[in-house]
């Protein structure tokens, strides 16, 4: 398994909750450390060699966005967010706060698995030299010549897509906000007008998908921002 | 009447006074200059003790006759024989005329700045009144009170509900210190009533009172009634005062309605943190116990083999857990709608992002059942909360997934202006008449149940009918015209229409 060496820890209050997650990531040969409260999980990531957290926001001790914040300050390590709250607002929030990925309870082992494995694979984008282009499904995107093909079509794209498109693919499995894309490509003075991000979205989505209502490329998460495919 | 004759007793004796002054001056041997100069000083305070000029003009006119009669040769007869008197006569009579004229003068200026002083007093004090008012009725029963011993009637005051019609009473202040609260007779009702056009402009003549407009900024705001009898004999100063009155009365009113507002707003608003946060709570209590179930199924599902007994016990567990997420969401999204509208976020949304992430949430069911998609090939933006409508869409999705597990389903949207329409079409049995009619009330079910018993308590189609109508829409259900199987349908408007 090529994980094999990667130690997960697992932040969680709710034993039961703690359980199921140990055990699926003992069910893929995850080498795993749990933490039940915010200062311990803190000691550990100081201790431990660990490579990515899974992180509860409603902690006992403290607040799990600070805990992000906190954590972030000296470290790159992947955190997922798993939340029972089902609010678009913070799940934007903890993206923007430095979180890698968010999962809302009550989640299956599969969707957990899955988030685990597209924020390793990022990680190692990013510890990696960088990548000449990028290809997903018959997408591809090359970097140094500026050309992004289909299927091994040539596709038109203008500059913004392009860039957006960049941007995208160089996140490829991870959620990028709405606010964190409009600052990126609009540069900060445009605000927060989502109606340009959405046309450009949607333009977009008409030159790469077969059926834009049934996307295998750019996700949305509503409320929340974009996705795209990376496996 | 009685005024006068004082006057006119008050203006004889003076000059009586003076007539008897000058006799004792001439025994001493003064000059007869002296007894001019005594004359003209009893005329000077007969026109200031003394109300108007005529007083004045015939005590002038007096004077110089007494004078002519008492001191001018001859005696005791209004003839006069030496010249010399007579040019003193024409002077005496023109400078006592010229100083009683200017003394009436100075002396009505004075009393006009009296009235003005106290009018502006008054002013002040019913603004300093109304200022402190707590409320609307306090300040109807200062302006009263402050109004009524200015012009020295009984006063009276009707203010206008914020829903625009008359109060039942209006306040009245009485002789001495007390007020009482009358109620507005049918009458006077429907003679306001008919007015209200008029009294926008100006006063309106009733019968006990005349009615004074109190004018707020946008709307009438009530009415200063001030009794017919002392109404008529109002002159241009006591117009303009009351004039003045109702306007520092309506800016008092205004400043309490507008701070009586953003007390209610906040109020809400207080509430409407109260209940998202109570909300929040709620489906973070259900979801974390729901995570625990779900998990520890899974886990047993894993452990076990799929022939063993435990397997299917904890599927079953699974299911009925999912099943529970689907109604704490569907509850949680039913609360939002129908508590407060503040919960919306309507934007401009993509409906094909709508319609993927509906069909993205349910792709671990569909592999039995494709959803074919069919949309519009422009972009389509329509202001909506694409939550809420993607949870609509899962919805009728998931039902016909329940109902029709056979056969593929279709999704469309299609744009029929000024609406965007969705409709869901499976190839199931259809809907029997029976439950057309109330497939969209609450908990209502089907009656007959398919071989699977399928569960539910008929929230799902509930809330979408919730959603679909805040969002201005409406939602349908049919049985396809060709072939088997039901068609639901919803549209929404894609213009932003106000009070929605």
């Amino acid at each position: 398994m090529e994980y094999e060496k990667v130690r997960i820890l697992v932040v969680e209050d709710d034993p039961q909750i703690r359980n199921f997650m140990m055990y699926c990531l003992h069910n893929e040969d995850f080498p795993c450390e749990c933490a039940a409260c915010g200062k311990q999980a803190l000691s550990m990531l100081i201790s431990e060699p660990i490579d990515l957290m899974l992180l509860d926001l409603g902690l006992p001790d403290m607040d799990g966005m600070d805990m992000i914040r906190h954590v972030r300050e000296w470290s790159q390590l992947p955190i997922i967010v798993v939340s029972a709250r089902d609010q678009d607002k913070e799940k934007a929030a903890a993206l923007d706060g430095g979180a890698d990925d968010y999962i809302t309870k009550p989640f299956s082992a599969m969707e957990l698995m899955a988030r685990i494995r597209a924020a390793l694979r990022h990680r190692k984008q990013d510890t990696g030299t960088k990548k000449m282009s990028f290809e997903v499904r018959g997408l591809k995107i090359d970097y140094v010549k500026r050309i992004v093909s289909l299927n091994g079509q040539a596709i038109h794209v203008t500059p913004m897509e392009y860039s957006m498109l960049v941007l995208l693919s160089q996140n490829a499995g991870k959620v990028l906000t709405t606010q964190m894309l409009l600052k990126t490509i609009w540069g900060s003075s445009y605000g927060t007008d989502t109606q340009a991000l959405r046309a450009l979205m949607a333009g977009l989505r008409r030159k790469i998908e077969t059926s834009p209502a049934d996307p295998s490329y750019i996700f949305t998460e509503i409320g929340v921002g974009y996705r795209m495919a990376d496996e | 009447m009685k005024k006068s004759v004082i006057s006119g007793l008050f203006a004889v004796i003076l000059i009586a006074g003076a007539s008897l002054l000058g006799y004792i001056f001439k025994a001493a041997g003064f000059q007869d200059a002296n007894i001019v100069v005594l004359y003209i000083l009893a005329v000077l305070l007969t026109a200031r003790f003394t109300d108007g000029y005529w007083i004045g003009l015939i005590a002038s006119l007096a004077a110089a006759f007494a004078f002519n009669y008492f001191f001018t040769s001859p005696y005791y007869t209004f003839a006069v024989d030496n010249p010399n008197y007579i040019i003193t006569l024409i002077f005496m009579t023109i400078t006592s005329l010229i100083t009683s004229a200017i003394t009436s003068l100075a002396k009505r200026n004075e009393e006009q700045a009296r009235l003005q002083e106290a009018q502006a007093r008054s002013l002040y004090s019913l603004n300093n009144q109304v200022s402190q008012a707590h409320d609307m009725h306090e300040i109807a029963a200062s302006a009263v009170s402050v109004i009524s011993q200015i012009l020295g009637c009984s006063t009276a005051c009707l203010l206008i509900h914020e829903d625009d019609c008359w109060e039942e009473e209006y306040v009245q202040q009485l002789d001495g210190d007390h007020l009482v609260y009358r109620s507005l007779t049918a009458r006077e009702r429907q003679m306001l009533n008919r007015c209200k056009d008029q009294l926008a402009h100006t006063f309106v003549r009733g019968e006990e009172f005349y009615e004074w407009p109190i004018q707020g900024q946008d709307t009438l705001l009530g009415i200063l009634r001030i009794p017919y009898i002392r109404a008529k004999h109002f002159n241009e100063e006591e117009a303009s005062l009351i004039h003045s009155m109702s306007e520092s009365i309506a800016l008092a009113i205004d400043r309490i309605q507008s701070t009586q507002k953003r007390l209610e707003t906040q109020e809400q608003v207080e509430q409407e943190r109260y209940r998202s946060n109570l909300l929040r709570a709620i489906s973070h209590d259900l979801r974390t116990p729901l995570t625990g179930i779900m998990g520890t199924a899974e886990m047993v599902m894993d452990m076990s083999d799929q022939k063993d007994e435990r397997f299917d016990l904890a599927q079953g567990i699974y299911n009925s857990s999912q099943w529970l997420h689907t109604l704490v969401e569907n509850i949680l999204s039913l609360t939002r709608i129908q508590e407060g509208k503040l919960e919306m976020h309507k934007e401009l949304e993509a409906v094909e992002e709508v319609v993927a992430g509906a069909v993205e949430a349910l792709r671990q069911r569909t592999e039995a059942c494709p959803i074919q998609v069919f949309i519009p090939s422009a972009v389509v933006m329509v202001p909506m909360d694409a939550r809420l409508i993607r949870q609509v869409l899962i919805n009728l999705l998931d039902n016909a997934l329940k109902y029709a597990p056979q056969g593929s389903i279709e999704l469309h949207a299609e744009v029929k202006k000024p609406n965007i329409c969705f409709t869901v079409a499976d190839h199931g049995d259809g809907i029997r008449d029976a439950d057309r009619s109330r497939l969209f009330d609450m908990f209502y079910t089907k009656e007959y149940q398919h071989p699977d018993a399928v569960k539910g308590v008929g929230l799902g189609l509930t809330i979408c009918k919730s959603i679909v109508e805040a969002h201005g829409g409406s939602i349908w259900a049919e049985n396809k015209k060709e072939g088997k199987g039901a068609i639901f349908g919803f549209t929404l408007p894609m213009e932003v229409s106000d009070g929605i």
